[in-house]
C-alpha cells in the first residue's frame, strides 16, 4: 500500500463497510466470547479485515499478500478507516503524530493513545485463582441482546484494581492504537492496545437523596 | 416459521411455552379460552418483547390476563414495561420484597447514576412501576398468593417465602452507593416468584431463578402439599445451576417422567447449564431440554421424548435466530405433548431406555 493511500484511508475518507465494532463483535462471537481485547480476536479481526479489503473495488488499499500485515482500525466520528501497518519505515510522520496528539484522548509523555472504540463493561465473575475476570461488554445505551462476554487477564487493569474488582464493577474499555515515541517525538513502535478505566460513584447530595425518596414514594402509590 | 408454530392451543388446553435466547427467559402459560399469563420477558432481535411476538404469531385473538415479574434480573425483565403497556393485563405481579420505598429510592438514584452506562434490570423495574402506576393492577406476591385466572387453571405462588422476606433487604446486596457499581442482583434470585400451575390433571412447576437456600427451595419443599400430583413439567430453576439444585424438589414435587426445561445463560465464562450441571440433572431426570443459543458441547438426541423434530425445526432455527421454544400442551383427552422450535437441545442421559418412557399422548 502506498504511503499516500495509507494516509488517505486513515485520515480523511469515509470507508464504507462494517464498523470496527461490528467486526470486533463478529470476531469475538466466532471465538466463543473468550479473550476479547487480547490476541485471539486481533488475529480474527485481521483475517476479517483482510477479507473485507479484498472485497473492496478500490485495489489501491488492498494489502500485498506477501506482506506481513498488522491491523489498526481508526475511528473518525462515524467513519471507520482502516490502516495496515507493515514496516517501521511506514510509521507516521511527525506532522501526523502532531495531528494525532491534538486529537488523542489519552496522552502520556512517551505514548499517544489513539482511541478507536470503547465499550462499557460490567464484571460478572472474578477468578482469583486464574487471575482473570469475566465481563459483559456493550456500547452505551446498548440493547442487552447486542452484548458480548469477554474474559480478561488481570494485567488489563493492574494488580491493585484487580483486587478491587467485584461482580457488578463497571468500567470503560478503550481499544486503540498506541504509538510509542522517542525523545524527539518520533514514533518508535505502534501496537493495538487496550485500557480499562474503572468507574467510580458520584457523591450523593442530601437533596438528591430526598428527591429520590419522593419519587419512590410517588411510584409506589397505586 | 413452520405452519404448526402458528397453531394455537385448544380452548381447554393448558400450554406452557418456555422461550430462551442465551440471555433471556420468558414463559407463556395458556390457561384456557385464549387467556394467557406471561412470566418474565426478553426482547427479540427486532426489539419486541418475545412473548408478544409469540402471541402475534399464533392464529386467533389472545388475551393476557396477568404478567409476572419473577425478579428483576436483566435476563428476566427486559421488555417487561413494553409488554405491560401493550397488553395492559389486569394483574402485574412483582415480588413483594420490591415494595420497599428505600429500595425503590435506591433504584431511582442508581438509574440516574448509571445513566447510559449499562442496560439495567432496575431501569426496567422502574419502567414497570411507571406504566402500572395508578392502574390498580399491581400485585405484590409472596408464598401462598394466587393469580386470579377466571378459568379452571390455578396458579399459586410458592415463593418468595416469608422466611426470606424478613431478611430480604440485607441480602439483596444493595449496600453500596448508587452508581458505584452495577446492581448485579446476584442475590435477587432469592426474591424469585416460583409458580405452581394446575389445570385439570396437568401440573407444572416454574422455578424461576430460586436458589437452594434455607429460605428458598428448602422452605418451598417443606411447605409443599404432598397430596398434590407431582409436576409433569419443570422449568428448571436458575438455568440448571447447582446453586438452585435441591434433590428433594425432584423427589417430592416433580414427576420422574416430567418434561424438564432449562434456559441457557451465556453471560458467564462458562455458560449455564455447565456440563456438570447437565450431568447432575440427567442423573435426576433422564432427559432435559436446554433452550436458547445452541451449544456444541451437549449431546443432542430425540429418543427419550415424544417430539416432533422434523425438517421444520430447521426453518424454526432460521426464523428464530438464537431463540429456542419448547412448547408443551395438555388437554382433557391428551397427556403432555411437546414440540420444539429453533435453538433447543434435547439432552438425554446415557442408558435412558424404556423404563424412563416419556409422558406422551
Amino acid at each position: 500500500m502506498s504511503r499516500a493511500g495509507l494516509l488517505e484511508s486513515r485520515v480523511g475518507r469515509a470507508v464504507s463497510g462494517p464498523s470496527y465494532r461490528e467486526l470486533l463483535l463478529d470476531a469475538t462471537s466466532r471465538h466463543g466470547g473468550a479473550g476479547l481485547g487480547n490476541e485471539i480476536p486481533q488475529a480474527a479481526l485481521l483475517r476479517k479485515l483482510t477479507s473485507w479489503f479484498e472485497s473492496l473495488p478500490d485495489s489501491s488499499i488492498k494489502p500485498s499478500p506477501d506482506r506481513r500485515a498488522d491491523l489498526i482500525a481508526m475511528h473518525r466520528g462515524r467513519a471507520v478507516a482502516v490502516e495496515i501497518k507493515t514496516y517501521s519505515r511506514d510509521l507516521p510522520s511527525r506532522s501526523l503524530i502532531a495531528e494525532w496528539r491534538r486529537e488523542a484522548d489519552l496522552v502520556s509523555s512517551r505514548a499517544l493513545f489513539e482511541r478507536v472504540e470503547e465499550f462499557v463493561g460490567r464484571v460478572r465473575e472474578v477468578d482469583v485463582t486464574a487471575r482473570t475476570f469475566t465481563a459483559i461488554l456493550g456500547g452505551r445505551f446498548a440493547d442487552p441482546s447486542d452484548e458480548v462476554v469477554g474474559t480478561f487477564d488481570r494485567r488489563l487493569v493492574g494488580d491493585l484494581a484487580f483486587d478491587q474488582l467485584r461482580p457488578g464493577s463497571t468500567f470503560t474499555l478503550v481499544t486503540g492504537y498506541q504509538i510509542h515515541l522517542d525523545t524527539q517525538g518520533n514514533a518508535e513502535s505502534s501496537s493495538l492496545a487496550t485500557r480499562v478505566i474503572m468507574h467510580r460513584a458520584r457523591p450523593r447530595s442530601r437533596g438528591r437523596r430526598a428527591a429520590a425518596a419522593r419519587q419512590a414514594s410517588d411510584l409506589l402509590e397505586d | 416459521m413452520p405452519e404448526r408454530y402458528r397453531v394455537p392451543p385448544a380452548a381447554e388446553q393448558l400450554e406452557i411455552a418456555v422461550l430462551g435466547r442465551g440471555m433471556g427467559e420468558s414463559i407463556l402459560c395458556h390457561i384456557g379460552d385464549s387467556k394467557w399469563v406471561i412470566i418474565d420477558s426478553f426482547r427479540s432481535s427486532r426489539g419486541v418483547p418475545i412473548a408478544s411476538e409469540y402471541l402475534q404469531q399464533l392464529d386467533g385473538d389472545h388475551e393476557v390476563v396477568a404478567v409476572v415479574v419473577s425478579h428483576w434480573d436483566d435476563d428476566h425483565i427486559h421488555g417487561m414495561g413494553a409488554l405491560v403497556e401493550q397488553w395492559m393485563p389486569n394483574q402485574v405481579w412483582l415480588p413483594t420484597i420490591l415494595r420497599d420505598q428505600e429500595l425503590v429510592a435506591f433504584a431511582v438514584e442508581h438509574d440516574e447514576a448509571m445513566a447510559g452506562v449499562a442496560p439495567s434490570g432496575l431501569k426496567e423495574f422502574l419502567h414497570v412501576m411507571q406504566v402500572t402506576k395508578g392502574q390498580g393492577i399491581r400485585r405484590w406476591g409472596s408464598q401462598g398468593h394466587s393469580i386470579a385466572t377466571t378459568t379452571p387453571a390455578v396458579m399459586t405462588l410458592l415463593s418468595p417465602t416469608h422466611e426470606f422476606i424478613d431478611e430480604a433487604l440485607t441480602v439483596l446486596g444493595i449496600n453500596h452507593a448508587p452508581g458505584e457499581r452495577e446492581v448485579t442482583s446476584v442475590r435477587s434470585n432469592r426474591t424469585s416468584i416460583v409458580l405452581w400451575v394446575q389445570m385439570g390433571g396437568a401440573t407444572a412447576l416454574l422455578g424461576a431463578d430460586l436458589e437452594a437456600t434455607s429460605a428458598g427451595w428448602s422452605t418451598v419443599v417443606g411447605a409443599h402439599d404432598v397430596s398434590r400430583p407431582s409436576a409433569g413439567v419443570m422449568k428448571v430453576p436458575h438455568h440448571g445451576s447447582g446453586d438452585a439444585d435441591d434433590q428433594r424438589v425432584w423427589d417430592i414435587m416433580v414427576d420422574s417422567r416430567a418434561f424438564n426445561v432449562a434456559t441457557r445463560y451465556t453471560r458467564l465464562k462458562e455458560p449455564l447449564p455447565r456440563p456438570d450441571d447437565v450431568k447432575r440433572l440427567l442423573d435426576r431426570t433422564g432427559g432435559l431440554f436446554v433452550v436458547g443459543e445452541l451449544s456444541k458441547r451437549l449431546r443432542t438426541e430425540s429418543t427419550a421424548y415424544d417430539l416432533h423434530l422434523d425438517a421444520a425445526s430447521t426453518d424454526g432455527i432460521r426464523a428464530l435466530g438464537q431463540v429456542g421454544v419448547v412448547r408443551l400442551r395438555h388437554g382433557p383427552e391428551m397427556e403432555w405433548r411437546c414440540e420444539t422450535f429453533g435453538a433447543v437441545e434435547v439432552v438425554v442421559g446415557c442408558g435412558v431406555g424404556s423404563d424412563t418412557a416419556p409422558i406422551s399422548g
